[in-house]
């Protein structure tokens, strides 16, 4: 069922939720009574059931399917024996569907008078109402929290805040005092996410604070992403057994299948082995290693709160390695467009960060995994528009259904590289050394002497719209993370809705567009928020 | 629009034409000064010797391809003329320049392969049979996953033959696209 309550003239939906109940216990320290109550039932109650169960002060929150609007009688078997007599009252429970937050309505509304509102005045809205006032505020001389002088059986305070906000030659403003479930924005523990500026940007050597794409605010809606979630890396292999990757590389669902982890389309005497192999020095050549798609893959999926390396923003998704380059960067178009058409059987999204010839054939393949890809939903296609510092976006970034990634720095500024122009969607951020900006750190070649570090797992100097495409593959992902059954067309409309208008001076966006910027930058918390309220 | 590749009679000059894309078209242009040479089955050693005598040759072993670079103007028609004999003697099977894509900038290079997609329907097998009796083309494998798509080969093309024969392909009314299967030089 759906609710609204108003701050400030703006209406806030929130629906009740059928599967939470909140429990408020009374007499001496009922604090302690409902503690007590939680340690309990957190020792009894399935791991599986444990994330509903919350407690604040003097109330316990308990997910129970079906019990929305139970009285305590009803609730009681679930309780603690000992404790039952000390519950008196339950309280409904909302959800905010922006967060997914839960709101527990006790029989508190904070309520703020205008300027000037005299006592009577103020006595009279309340005693028409029966309130009371329960507590002023010590920092905010109008505002005071009410409660009903007699208490109903259920919670009424969204209903008394919103015929409080009617007074509005009285009140300011008035809203329910929820109790607010909250998620701490932790930070993983992973030693070198620090580094990852791109998630999340301190503002640190001398990039400027909160340029990036809100990985944090991201994961706490949907932490990491689902591990049902593939994210295709079409490129010169990634290295299965990186200690950062391992957990993470995609596993072939169908037994017995010689794909276990990927396809090699480059060398098919090795068809089934994706891991780079081609290593000549110097060995930190793109063009003559096998070091690129190590690197793409932990910017889209390293795995997470591991304590080791960095993360990908999609830490919870899985990565399919699908090889088409081998020390060369030369590669037959058939080739490309059949691993575009392999990894469209089994990845939701297709990160390509390299350019090519338009060709008609891997045209073809592009335009059969959106039309076909899960299930007829259609995957996502992200490629590179290219470091050329060209008005020409690349193939097949330019390519009508794939969905061009530019890249931004650490200021919020497109890098002087990333080309721009028609085709691109949108930016996400990267490097940008020629304006001395900070580089991207990601998982590496884990083989001694070879890969960008020659004495590392894990690169620090990574960029290009190479590293932008699979932080926007990743965002993709954690979309579908949120919501599974969205097509690809909805996805991309949401990416677009939800970027920011980075440098909107120089961008000179029109209609929400821009040639330099695509619709913006990414914002991974602001789309899996739009992919959840749809 | 540039001229069509018949008008390129003359490999060893430059020249642009333009090919035809599922969205729209491009345009490449030869690579004089590079040609690209695929050796026949086990002569890979002996054409690379050959080949030294026109000019400096790289060998792109992974594709069994050698690249004759040929940067004096003048010694460039005489070298496709060995060409030509040698592939009459059976050590080259195939030879064309490198072509540049103007949009990219980027290389590719002509095999003797041409992807063809024909148009949905029944019995792909049948007239996939016919294209390749009337055309004279051999099937090289079938696409994994697009039931109605394949590769053919062409017999021992030389310039820019393959392109003629895309081109053709192309246009043919059971044919929903036919493209040179190129090998393209990737940026990254």
């Amino acid at each position: 069922m759906a609710f609204v309550y108003s701050v400030n003239r703006e209406k806030i939906p929130l629906r009740l939720s059928n599967d939470d109940v909140a429990v408020g216990f009374v007499g001496k320290q009922a604090d302690t009574v409902a503690k007590k109550a939680f340690r309990k039932l957190h020792a009894t109650t399935k791991a599986a059931s444990r994330p509903g169960l919350r407690v604040s002060g003097n109330v316990l929150l308990l997910r129970i399917p079906g019990a929305g609007k139970a009285q305590v009688a009803t609730v009681a078997s679930v309780l603690p024996k000992a404790l039952v007599a000390r519950a008196n009252r339950t309280y409904p429970v909302y959800v905010d569907d922006d967060s997914g937050l839960r709101l527990v309505a006790i029989d508190e509304i904070s309520v703020r008078f205008r300027p000037g509102t005299s006592t009577s005045r103020r006595n009279a809205l309340l005693n028409g109402l029966d309130l009371a006032v329960a507590r002023s505020s010590k920092f905010a001389p109008r505002q005071v929290v009410v409660r009903p002088t007699s208490l109903p059986s259920g919670s009424r305070a969204v209903d008394l805040a919103n015929r409080l906000s009617e007074a509005d030659d009285v009140v300011e403003y008035a809203a329910p005092n929820f109790l607010t479930e909250y998620r701490k924005l932790a930070n993983p523990n992973d030693p070198l996410f620090r580094k990852q500026w791109h998630l999340d940007n301190q503002g640190t050597n001398g990039a400027v604070a909160g340029e990036d794409v809100r990985a944090l605010q991201a994961w706490a809606v949907v932490p990491g992403g689902s591990s049902k979630v593939v994210i295709a890396i079409v490129d010169d292999g990634v290295q299965i057994r990186h200690p950062d990757l391992k957990a993470n590389i995609w596993a072939n669902p169908t037994r017995g299948a010689p794909d276990r982890h990927g396809r090699n389309f480059a060398d098919l005497s090795r068809a089934n082995d994706p891991n780079p192999r081609v290593f000549a020095a110097p060995y930190d050549d793109t063009g003559t290693n096998d070091i690129h798609g190590t690197c793409c893959a932990g910017v889209a999926a390293a795995a997470g709160n591991n304590k080791k390396g960095g993360l990908g923003i999609a830490y919870g998704c899985r990565i399919l390695p699908v090889k088409i380059f081998a020390g060369a960067d030369l590669a037959p178009n058939d080739r490309i467009s059949d691993a575009i058409r392999y990894a469209g059987l089994h990845a939701d999204v297709i990160s390509c960060s390299w350019g090519i010839p338009r060709n008609a054939d891997v045209e073809a393949a592009i335009s059969d995994v959106v039309k076909t890809g899960r299930g007829g939903k259609g995957c996502l296609v992200f490629c590179a528009t290219g470091n050329d510092e060209s008005s020409s976006v690349s193939f097949p970034a330019s390519h009508p259904k794939a969905f061009g990634v530019g890249a931004t720095n650490d200021r919020g500024k497109r890098s002087k590289y990333s080309n721009y122009g028609k085709g691109i969607a949108f930016t996400a951020p990267s490097s940008d050394e020629d304006r001395g900006r900070q580089s991207i750190t990601t998982t590496d070649i884990s083989t001694s002497n070879r890969g960008y570090a020659a004495k590392s797992a894990y690169a620090t100097d990574f960029g290009g719209t190479s590293s932008a495409t699979p932080l926007a593959a990743g965002i993709a992902a954690l979309v579908l993370s949120q919501k599974g059954g969205l097509t690809w067309k909805q996805v991309g409309a949401i990416l677009k809705s939800t970027a920011d208008k980075v440098d909107a001076k120089a961008g000179k966006y029109k209609k929400g567009y821009s040639r330099q910027y695509g619709f913006g930058r990414l914002n991974a918390h602001k789309a899996v928020l739009a992919a959840k309220s749809r | 629009m540039p001229p069509p590749p018949s008008e390129c009679r003359e490999p060893w000059k430059r020249c642009r034409f333009s090919l035809r894309q599922r969205n729209g078209r491009t345009t490449v242009e030869t690579v004089p000064e590079r040609v690209a040479v695929k050796w026949a089955p086990r002569l890979g050693r002996r054409l690379r010797e050959l080949l030294r005598e026109s000019g400096p040759v790289r060998t792109i072993g992974s594709l069994g391809i050698l690249l004759l670079e040929l940067d004096e103007a003048s010694r460039r028609p005489a070298a496709w003329k060995r060409l030509k004999k040698l592939q009459k003697e059976g050590v080259v099977a195939w030879a064309s320049p490198l072509l540049r894509d103007l949009e990219s900038e980027l290389r590719e290079i002509l095999t003797d392969e041409v992807t063809v997609r024909l148009r949905p329907g029944a019995d792909a097998d049948r007239r996939l049979q016919d294209l390749l009796r009337r055309t004279g083309l051999v099937l090289a494998r079938r696409n994994e996953f697009v039931p109605n798509q394949f590769v053919l080969r062409i017999d021992h093309p030389f310039g820019l033959e393959v392109l003629e024969v895309a081109r053709s392909l192309d246009t043919r009314a059971e044919v929903e696209f036919a493209t040179p299967n190129f090998v393209s030089e990737v940026s990254r």
